[in-house]
């Protein structure tokens, strides 16, 4: 029993299955429409033709069209079809339901259209053409894209300029027309001139130029530039794409670049506290571009104070600093500072060297370090004396001051 | 304590103050006063008094509030009227300065009688004092040189003679004329002199107001000075010498050598007060006595005193008034000469009115060119 049942529930689904698969084989109904000799019913593309229509035969001839050309001519009887091929593998079939008469007026042919293989979401237009009317085909824009390189060959820095152009070569407009440019790698970005991604409307065989810049290559090589891609829809919104050619450019050369070389020593590394100590620093530009901007920051320790030093050193917020505006390519510069120091022990002086350059692309930043270490300071001959307790030298100036004090009160008791 | 009182008149008067006040330092350094205390005895003050500001200025050793400038330009120009004048017209000035100081038992007036201001000020001074004040005043007047001129030697001959009728109750007299036997330019011998006044000073005040092994005061003092015909001088010696005996000095500061002025001691003086001052080693009572009595053989009464000073040498001054003097009648007969020279060169002036009638010859005339 229980076997049965199940049996029975396999071929209730097998039927539905097969009548949900023969649906789709017979086809959905596009419409039922009435015709008189002379009017037609396009579906998309294709025009289903009414010829000629007899009442009283109970017939009617109809011829297709693919645009303008004739595809299909088929003469049926009512309760007959025909079918013709549709576009993407579909199928149409005309049915003829019924052909009556009405005096004084053209028989008329009544016809069930229905399509498979095709969806019915994808069909644009289905209307019927009275006899004189246009119908109105919808066409397949193509956009044919062009990248254009100035030159093939340049050197690193030096600029390109790229020009993208779109043409549509279709048989129809390209409608919401939409550019993209992806990232170049190995180059930089120089000056925009014009820039157009849309949205847009390229109308059948017309010519825009969509983007216009300037590329700057920051290391040689060999590099194929990426595609411009776009994409576009026709008046049946039906969805193209397109991409451009991708030209190849030669970059020859290399960036340039400022090598500012620090060199910095003290005349002597062994001194006696609150002595001066000469410190000199050399810098050379030994790259092939000026250095701007060239900083130079003397790191000073806390016991260690600035005396003095050449026109290019300035004390700023306490701390002495070395400023070049300008350092062309194999300039020199020796400087020269002063220092004292306060405190005995081992000390370490830096200096810390900052500068910018261009280097054909962009700005670059640099910097770099030189450090003069054991810097020993020894107690000074008469240091001994700033040891010795504050009343050996209160007392004698008290004594001065005292005595100072006499003489001028005496002065002043005598001065006539 | 003595409260003494000195006053230098005139710049004469103030350059022995200042050296007054200079020795009594106890340094002959200009530096003394700022490292060294004035040493003395007694409660000193010195006033200073002239019309010229320069020779106020030149004091150095007096201080400043002791100076006391009388404006009239910078002088009187030696004449004696203008000085009594001025003196006239500010002695309340003066006087008001000498009120501020306090109370004291003697008092001292320095003065030259030559000059301008201290010779018409002094005798005005000292009768002012007189009457305000019951202290004995005596004068200190230094007699000039002769040479000088004669508008020095009337100076000294009348303000002399007006000091000692200024009721002042002695005059002690130094005499340049006779002091200028010490020989060198006239800046060293004059400051030489100053110099030699002001210890012979400071000894007198030392000694009025010491301890003494044989006792003077000021009691002694005022009746030696009152003694004789109202002058009188002192003579001294000893202090640097350890090979001198105590007679030798005795005898060298009654020698011509030892004076301020030049007087026969033994024919001339009336009253003297010896003062020995040294360590008592050097002191032989039996030499002393046999001077002193010498001397009182001659002049009858002689006051003694010794002062024992641990270490130093003797030293003795004599002060001995005068019952005449042969060498100040000279200086008056001199003065009379010169006041006669004055009068005649006076007379030739007036008498050059000629020079009139010579410039009277073109009057009405104009210069034609």
């Amino acid at each position: 029993m229980i076997l049965l049942q199940k049996k029975f529930i396999l071929l209730i689904s097998a039927v539905l299955i097969m009548l949900l698969l023969s649906g789709i084989a017979l086809g959905a109904e596009v419409d039922e429409v009435t015709l008189v000799q002379g009017d037609a019913y396009q579906i998309n593309n294709y025009l289903i033709d009414a010829r000629l229509i007899t009442a009283s035969g109970q017939t009617a001839s109809f011829d297709v069209y693919e645009r303008e050309e004739k595809i299909k001519s088929s003469m049926i009887s009512v309760n007959e079809s025909f079918t013709f091929d549709f576009e993407d593998g579909g199928e149409v079939e005309v049915e003829l339901v019924k052909v009556d008469s009405s005096s004084g007026l053209l028989d008329r042919a009544t016809i069930a259209i229905s399509i498979s293989g095709y969806s019915l979401r994808d069909l644009h237009t289905t209307k019927k053409i009275p006899y004189g009317d246009d119908p109105d085909f919808v066409g397949v824009p193509e956009l044919e894209i062009t990248k254009e390189v100035g030159a093939e060959t340049v050197n690193v820095g030096e600029s390109v300029r790229i020009t993208v152009k779109a043409k549509n070569v279709g048989d129809d407009e390209a409608l919401d027309v939409r550019f993209s440019d992806s990232p170049k790698r190995s180059f930089a970005l120089g000056d925009t001139i014009l820039d157009d991604k849309g949205p847009m409307f390229i109308g059948t065989g017309e010519s825009k130029t969509i983007m216009i810049y300037e590329l700057k290559p920051t290391e040689p090589g060999t590099f194929t530039l990426t595609p411009t891609e776009a994409t576009f829809y026709n008046k049946a919104n039906k969805r193209f794409e397109a991409e451009s050619n991708t030209p190849t450019i030669t970059v020859e050369g290399s960036l340039q670049e400022a090598d500012v070389t620090i060199s910095h020593s003290a005349e002597s590394r062994n001194v006696e506290r609150n002595s001066r100590i000469n410190m000199v620093l050399n810098l050379k530009n030994e790259g092939n571009t000026a250095a701007q901007g060239l900083r130079v920051d003397i790191e000073l320790p806390d016991d260690i104070e600035f005396v003095g030093g050449d026109d290019e050193v300035e004390v700023i917020g306490g701390n002495p600093r070395i400023y070049i505006e300008s350092f062309g390519q194999q300039q020199e510069k020796e400087i020269t500072y002063s220092v004292r120091p306060k405190v005995t022990g081992t000390y370490s002086i830096g200096a810390k060297l900052f500068y910018k350059y261009d280097d054909g692309i962009s700005t670059s930043d640099a910097s770099k370090e030189a450090t003069v270490d054991n810097i020993n300071v020894v107690e000074a001959k008469y240091d001994f004396l700033l040891e010795l307790p504050v009343y050996v030298y209160i007392v004698p100036l008290l004594i001065f001051g005292a005595v100072g004090a006499w003489i001028i009160h005496r002065q002043k008791q005598y001065k006539f | 304590m003595l409260n003494i009182l000195m006053i230098g008149n005139g710049q004469c008067g103030n350059r022995i103050l200042d050296a007054v006040n200079r020795e009594s330092f106890g340094s002959k350094s200009k530096f003394a006063k700022f490292y060294s205390k004035q040493k003395f005895k007694s409660n000193v003050e010195t006033i200073a008094v002239n019309t010229a500001i320069n020779d106020l200025k030149e004091m150095k050793f007096t201080k400043a509030k002791d100076r006391i400038h009388i404006p009239h330009l910078h002088g009187v120009g030696a004449n004696r009227n203008i000085g009594k004048k001025v003196f006239e017209d500010n002695k309340e000035q003066i006087m008001r300065k000498v009120e501020e100081r306090g109370r004291f038992d003697v008092a001292f007036v320095i003065t030259s009688a030559s000059g301008g201001t201290g010779s018409s000020f002094s005798p005005l001074l000292v009768k002012e004092l007189k009457e305000r004040y019951d202290f004995p005043v005596y004068s200190i007047v230094i007699l000039p040189f002769r040479e000088e001129g004669t508008l020095y030697l009337q100076n000294a001959a009348f303000s002399l003679r007006e000091i000692r009728e200024s009721g002042t109750d002695g005059i002690i007299l130094a005499d340049n004329q006779f002091l200028k036997q010490m020989g060198g330019d006239v800046q060293s011998a004059y400051d030489g002199i100053n110099s030699m006044i002001a210890r012979r000073i400071l000894f007198l005040l030392d000694s009025l107001d010491s301890e003494m092994m044989m006792v003077t005061d000021l009691g002694d003092f005022k009746t030696v000075m009152s003694g004789g015909a109202g002058l009188a001088t002192v003579g001294f010696y000893g202090g640097d010498d350890q090979d001198v005996s105590v007679k030798t000095s005795i005898q060298k500061a009654l020698s011509p050598a030892g004076l301020l002025f030049s007087t026969d001691v033994y024919e001339e003086a009336s009253r003297a007060m010896i003062i020995i001052k040294g360590d008592r080693k050097h002191l032989n009572i039996d030499d002393i006595s046999h001077e002193v009595e010498k001397l009182s053989s001659a002049i009858g009464h002689v006051f003694k005193g010794i002062i024992i000073r641990e270490g130093e040498y003797p030293q003795v001054l004599v002060v001995l008034t005068l019952e005449s003097t042969s060498e100040l009648e000279r200086m008056y007969s001199a003065a009379v000469d010169a006041i006669n020279m004055e009068r005649e060169k006076k007379s030739r002036v007036e008498s050059q009115k000629d020079m009139d009638k010579a410039f009277s010859q073109i009057e009405g005339y104009e210069p034609s060119y």
